[in-house]
Order: structure tokens, then sequence, then C-alpha cells
């Protein structure tokens, strides 16, 4: 354990050391960052939320019993860091869609407007759902888990995971019908719903 | 993110696994996939250089929001659980016990819906204009139809409901979750199950099978699918014909 005092720090501890942290962002931080950028799509958003998971590594490897390997705990951590900003991100469109016709030019286009795909619908929804079925679809579709994995890891039932998971896919294909998503990804959603079912 | 379109049924390691694998956590023989996803991550670009005074001030500056953050919910109390507001939950366990009462008068004693088999029995009633009214096996529904279940279970001390969808797949409805049956009262008389069930949009033949002392739901999950693998919507109605089992069928159009 390391005590990194500054005048802002004095009341914080900082539980590892530089040399131990470079140790981790070294063996783990390209994993990490290439899980969050598949989360998040944004690079700056997932260099963001590497450093805020190696930051919270900072102050938490003191509480880090070894109960889990050290790249899943950091997974834990990071997938958190993830949802917190595809929330914010949502509320950053909203706001913009609410006020897009004082927009000029193509500024009223929303966010990644003509790519959407169904990993987007995926992301989208994401932001509003309960923090179990934002686990169960994180190690679904970015982790590629299987269903027993994933619901051992939730600590569901697997007809209780595939309960939700129809329940996540029906929400996502009403999105797409109502019209936020481009024709071009409903075909590939249909054979998402009918492959997951 | 791998192939959406390819839910990993176990026939390849998961990106967690080769994560580990990568990062030396676990111990592998070297393969294509592996190969594959360490070229994958090493092709990925802007992963932020190090630099631990960053690191350490951003370390003290989540610490410090989150103090914030517990101050302000300590000094704001959190809201109630819904259970604890009874100006919620009285309305509608009002609404039930009248329901329960009126239950009887609303559905004739050999009508329709009625299915009779062994000891058990299971109803519906369906949500409408004019509130809940008996519903009759075979009815047709719509997505969106609210539909609430009353069963005769004399006896038993559980039950499981399960339905099987015009695609064929199975869902669990109550117990809403575990793999424990619901425990239910050991009484004579129709009794309303607690809670309503939306219909979704899968067209066709909807399935409800009640399973009365099954000894666990992933038990009775298993049946239900055995039976469905084996002939369909009729080889899962004709569960019925078990003890302790009642089904009822509904046809759902868009």
């Amino acid at each position: 354990m390391a005590d990194h005092g500054s005048k802002e720090s004095e009341r914080f501890t900082l539980a590892v050391s530089e040399t131990e942290i470079r140790a981790l962002y070294e063996r783990y931080g390209q994993v990490l960052y290439a899980r969050c950028l598949s989360i998040l799509k944004n690079p700056e958003d997932a260099g963001d939320a590497v450093q805020d998971t190696f930051a919270k590594v900072i102050t938490r490897w003191g509480s880090f019993q070894g109960q889990s390997s050290p790249l899943t705990w950091m997974y834990s951590i990071a997938t958190n860091l993830c949802l917190n900003r595809l929330r914010n991100r949502k509320g950053r469109a909203q706001k913009r869609e609410q006020h897009k016709e004082m927009l000029v030019g193509d500024g009223s286009s929303a966010p990644g407007a003509g790519a959407w795909e169904v990993t987007d619908t995926v992301r989208t929804l994401l932001a509003d759902e309960d923090p179990e079925t934002q686990a169960i679809v994180i190690h679904l579709f970015f982790d590629d888990m299987t269903r027993e994995a994933t619901a051992k890891a939730v600590g569901v039932s697997v007809p209780t995971l595939r309960k939700r998971l129809r329940a996540f896919m029906e929400r996502a294909r009403v999105h797409v019908e109502s019209g936020a998503i481009p024709m071009a990804a409903i075909g590939g959603l249909i054979v998402l719903i009918l492959v997951l079912q | 993110m791998t192939d959406l379109f390819a839910v990993n049924e176990g026939q390849r390691p998961s990106r967690v696994d080769l994560a580990q694998q990568a990062t030396g956590e676990l111990s592998a023989s070297p393969s294509a996939e592996l190969e594959a996803f360490k070229a994958e991550i090493a092709a990925v670009q802007g992963m932020p250089a190090f630099d631990w005074e960053t690191l350490s001030k951003r370390a003290v500056q989540l610490e410090q929001e989150e103090e914030r953050a517990k101050v302000a919910s300590e000094a704001e109390p959190a809201p109630l659980p819904w259970y604890k507001r009874w100006q919620l939950w009285a309305p509608a366990l009002a609404f039930a016990v009248v329901l329960i009462g009126l239950v009887p008068l609303l559905t004739p004693p050999d009508g329709p819906s009625t299915r009779l088999k062994g000891d058990t029995e299971l109803r519906f009633l369906v949500d409408g204009p004019e509130g809940f009214t008996s519903g009759t096996a075979g009815q047709v529904l719509r997505p969106g139809d609210r539909i609430q279940f009353t069963y005769r279970a004399p006896l038993q001390q559980s039950i499981v409901l399960l339905g099987v969808d015009g695609t064929g797949s199975s869902a669990q409805y109550w117990p809403e979750e575990g793999d424990i049956p619901l425990n239910i009262p050991s009484e004579n008389g129709l009794q309303l199950l607690s809670g309503s069930l939306e219909l979704d949009s899968a067209p066709g033949p909807e399935v409800f099978v009640a399973v009365f002392g099954a000894g666990s739901v992933s038990e009775a999950l298993e049946m239900v699918n055995e039976a469905y693998e084996a002939g369909g919507h009729p080889a899962v109605q004709a569960l019925q014909d078990q003890p302790g089992v009642s089904t009822l069928r509904v046809e759902k159009v868009p």
C-alpha cells in the first residue's frame, strides 16, 4: 500500500503504488480499452472509461480480496462506468433532440444517424434497463458468453435469463418499429430475436 | 463485439475466457481463437498512455464525488419502497378482494373456460372496458390484452405457471423468477393468482400450463419443453391428462 499525498488527496488513501498500477495498466489496459470501445463505440469515451477504471482500482485495490480474477473485477468496474456513459450520452442526445429546431444546417442530425445497426439499438436501450438485464446483455452480446455462463454470472436461472432477454428484444423490436432506426436494421433484429428464442 | 447473430452455445471460448488467456490469467494452449483475439486487441487504436499523475488525481476526484453523493443521499432520505406506501397497494388489495368475491358470479360454474381434470383447474379473466370478465378457452386475444388467472387446486401447496407461445418459445410466468414454485394456500374454491399478464405480440396459439406441486420450476419447464418438442402445442395441451397439471389455450392475433 502506498500513500501518495497531495493537499487535495490527504483525506483519501491511494491503495496501490505507481509501479503496481503501471504493471496492471500494461497487462490489462489494452484488453479493457478494447472491451470499453466495443460497448461505447466512441474512442474518447472508451479511453475515459479505462482511465476511470484504473482510477477506481487505485483507491479500491485494498478491498479487492481476490474473490475473482483481477481482470473480471476490473471488467465489472468498467461495465458500470460504461453504462453510466451510455446513460449520459442518451441524456445528451435527448437534449439535442429537444432543441434541434434551434440548430442550423445538419446540426439536427441525431448522433450516429445513418450508421444505425443492431448494436446501436442494444446500446441505446441498455441505458434504461434494470441492472440485471444490463449485466445479461453485456455478458451475452459484448463478452460472447454462453447463456449458461451468463445466468451463473448474474445469479439467475437460464429460463429467467431467456425471459429477460425476450423482454429486452421485444423492447428493441418496438424501438425499431417506432421508426428510431432505418429499415436496414429491422431484418437483422428480427433474425436476432429468432435466434435468441 | 463478435457476430451478433451467432449466440455462443459453448462451441467457442467467450471473450472473457480469451481475455484471461491473453493476459496470462489462465493458461491456454495455442488456438486460432486466441491468436485472432490477440491480433484484434493489438490492432485497437486509441488506448491512452499511462499517466500516473492524471490517474491519481482522477482517483481522488472520483472518491470526492462519491463522498459528496453519499452525503447528499444521507441528507435526503430515500423514498419508501413501493410496498411500504399503503396509498399504492391498498387500493389494489381492495380491488383484488372485491374481484375474488366476484369471480364465482362472473364465471358460470360449467362455462366454456372451465376445464376440469382431476382435482385442479385453470381459468382466466380478461381485462376489458368493463373491467375483468371471464375468459373462454380458445378465446381470441390481442397483443397487449391483460389477463389474470384463477385456479382451483385443493390439497396442492404450490403452483408453477408456464406458457408456450406461437413460436414455440416457453416462458415462466409464476413464480416470476427463481426455481422455487410459488406457494399457494391449500384451500378449496377458486383462487385468484395475484398479478396479471400482458400478452406479447407473438401470434398464434399460446398454451398456459399450471403445474401444481412441482419439485422445481426447471422440472416443470423441462416437462413442457419436452412435450412441445414431441408434438407441438397439442402435446403441451395434453399435459392436462397428468395429475396436478392444468392447461389452457388461447389464440393470439396481431
